[in-house]
């Protein structure tokens, strides 16, 4: 091969390379975006809020709810963003006794008892922080929690 | 609000992680990445300059002195030692929980802190390893030479005992059911220092050099940093250009596997962090603990035999060469990966070791809870500062990956003009550093979505 040609080559190998993989992420931007906040039951409407985040209607800031039936917690993974200071509630509905762990600055823990209960909380480092079910087991969501 | 013992912290250490890189910025590495890659193949220099026996700039010979100095050696295996012991304090005597500082010491300032240590000033963990350091104490009350052991290390293992002993570790940390339980804690503390002690009393000080994973991983990333000898013979210290040092790191069997290890189980701990793995994978083997190890375990192996898989199938696409030759051309090339290993984990790790590093610092300050206050240490505050600038933080983290990529893609082309024949300069490095596009691509990926 000259050289022009192979330079040419890897122009255009360069490229393909380029555009092939940088699409991967901006692919999964968007899938992550429509798919995630409506997990339980996607939502037609953009104005229509999905079922499960606003179930609680007096509780001002994020909302989480959560199940946890016959040695399964729902949801597992969900996505949610809030601020730093934001009250975060999470309203657990259970028919066991577990433990959920908030992996924040610092770390805290909530007593979960059979039945339905909420706890509050808010969180003061900037950070990904993840609610996760101890007994049972399971990382329920994760929040972004941005300055 | 307490926890109780035997909760499961994520890393070991608990606490919250990142915030993802923004997109955009994710982005602009990429490009950067990819354009500087092809620059350096098409325009870079045509004959090898990356020489390990370069001299480099001297430093005043009192400086090779002191740091072989007997006095030396004692004084930095006292600290290791020392510290060490402490840290066995909080692991044996003190209470479970966040305030205990020993898995901290473990997982943050033993295996993140050992990284910029290396980096910053070479292979002083040589010194202050408290495995090391009990074995010199050991061979000077047997009075034996620590250089030599009962037998001579085979050679054909090279670094494959390293390379189990550190995927050993990063399953702990990343797969295992209790990476922060202080059972755990306590067999690594023993387990590691029997393994060194005993292993370098039968095999020599190669031991160290070969089949420990913390000094190999120590070895590897000092390999990047400033300092060097100027010859075997002539031990003055000098400053040299870190790619030219880390030219000099010694090929040996299993190279590839440690560095496969390292890069694989960091990325695997990004992909445990993405949407797909908490919402797909999890939904497996939520509410079955001993399922999620598996998943985990096998997850982790994925990840780094498909790093390893890719790396040597791309060092090999090269025409030019004999059979022999080509087989050994993963191994002649592996060093390429450590500034991309450094890069990588010193972005998914920075917060981490500055955060959780504070932390462990306070924590240790009483590490039998009696209210001991060392140093003053225990009374101080951690700072945030670092998460609470997310978008500074965003940009140094995609500066670390891009800076060890670059880095990266021009120890292989240096070393390929080295080896390859001269018509297959441009073409035999291409598989090799589209690989490392595609590394660098994921791991820019993974933490704009991990």
């Amino acid at each position: 091969m000259t050289p022009p040609r192979t330079l040419a080559a890897l122009a255009i190998i360069g490229l393909l390379a380029l555009t092939g993989c940088a699409q991967d992420p901006a692919t999964d931007v968007t899938n992550a975006a429509e798919v995630e906040p409506s997990t339980p039951a996607p939502s037609t409407t953009a104005d229509t809020p999905p079922p499960s985040a606003t179930p609680t209607i007096d509780a001002e800031g994020l909302v989480i709810v959560v199940s946890i039936a016959k040695g399964q917690v729902r949801p597992l993974g969900e996505a949610h963003e809030a601020k730093v200071g934001e009250t975060i509630t999470v309203d657990v509905t259970s028919d066991t006794e577990d433990e959920l762990h908030l992996h924040a600055e610092p770390e805290e823990t909530f007593e979960v008892e059979a039945g339905t209960q909420s706890f509050t909380f808010e969180v003061d480092v900037p950070g990904s922080v993840s609610l996760e079910s101890h007994e049972v087991g399971g990382t329920i969501a994760t929040i972004d929690v941005r300055p | 609000m307490t926890l109780r013992d035997d909760v499961v912290l994520a890393h070991g250490v608990g606490g919250s992680t990142d915030l993802p890189v923004p997109l955009e910025y994710a982005m602009v590495g990429a490009a950067w990445a990819l354009s500087v890659s092809f620059a350096v193949l098409a325009l870079a220099w045509r004959r090898p300059r990356l020489d390990p026996s370069t001299p480099g700039v001297a430093l005043p010979a009192w400086v090779a002195r002191t740091i072989d100095s007997g006095a030396a050696h004692a004084v930095l295996g006292v600290v290791g030692v020392g510290f060490t012991a402490w840290v066995a304090l909080a692991a044996f005597g003190g209470e479970p929980g966040p305030t205990n500082g020993a898995p901290g010491a473990f997982y943050v300032l033993l295996w993140v802190g050992i990284v910029p240590l290396s980096l910053l000033c070479g292979h002083v963990w040589a010194s202050l390893s408290p495995a090391r350091a009990l074995h010199r104490a050991a061979c000077a009350v047997l009075r034996r030479d620590p250089a030599v052991g009962v037998w001579t290390y085979p050679a054909r293992l090279g670094y494959w005992p390293a390379a189990l002993g550190l995927l050993a570790f990063v399953w702990t940390e990343l797969a295992s059911p209790d990476p922060g339980a202080l059972p755990t804690v306590r067999v690594w503390l023993v387990g590691y220092l029997a393994y060194g002690v005993v292993g370098a009393l039968l095999f020599g000080r190669r031991w160290f050099e070969r089949a420990d994973p913390f000094d190999v991983y120590a070895a590897f990333v000092a390999a990047l940093s400033p300092f060097g000898r100027r010859s075997p013979e002539d031990r003055r210290v000098v400053l040299r250009n870190p790619l030219s040092n880390l030219a000099g790191l010694p090929v040996d069997a299993g190279i590839v596997a440690v560095v496969a290890v390292l890069l694989g189980s960091t990325a695997f701990d990004s992909t445990t962090g993405t949407s797909w793995w908490l919402t797909e994978v999890q939904s497996w083997y939520a509410g079955t603990p001993a399922l999620g190890v598996a998943y985990r375990t096998l997850g982790l192996l994925a990840m780094i035999g498909l790093v390893a898989l890719v790396f040597v199938l791309a060092a090999r696409a090269t025409g030019g060469l004999t059979g022999v030759q080509r087989r050994a051309m993963p191994g002649e090339l592996a060093h390429s990966l450590v500034p991309i290993v450094v890069g990588y984990v010193g972005a998914h790790y920075l917060t981490y070791l500055v955060e959780k590093g504070q932390r462990t610092a306070i924590a240790l300050a009483d590490p039998l809870d009696r209210g001991w206050d060392v140093l003053g240490v225990g009374s101080l505050e951690v700072s945030y500062w670092l998460s609470e600038h997310p978008h500074l933080l965003g940009v140094l983290k995609v500066g670390l990956v891009l800076t060890g990529h670059v880095l990266g893609v021009i120890a292989a082309h240096d070393r390929c003009i080295r080896l390859l024949p001269r018509a297959h300069h441009l073409t035999g490095q291409l598989a090799l550093m589209l690989v490392m596009v595609g590394y660098t691509f994921l791991g820019l990926f993974l933490l704009f979505a991990g």
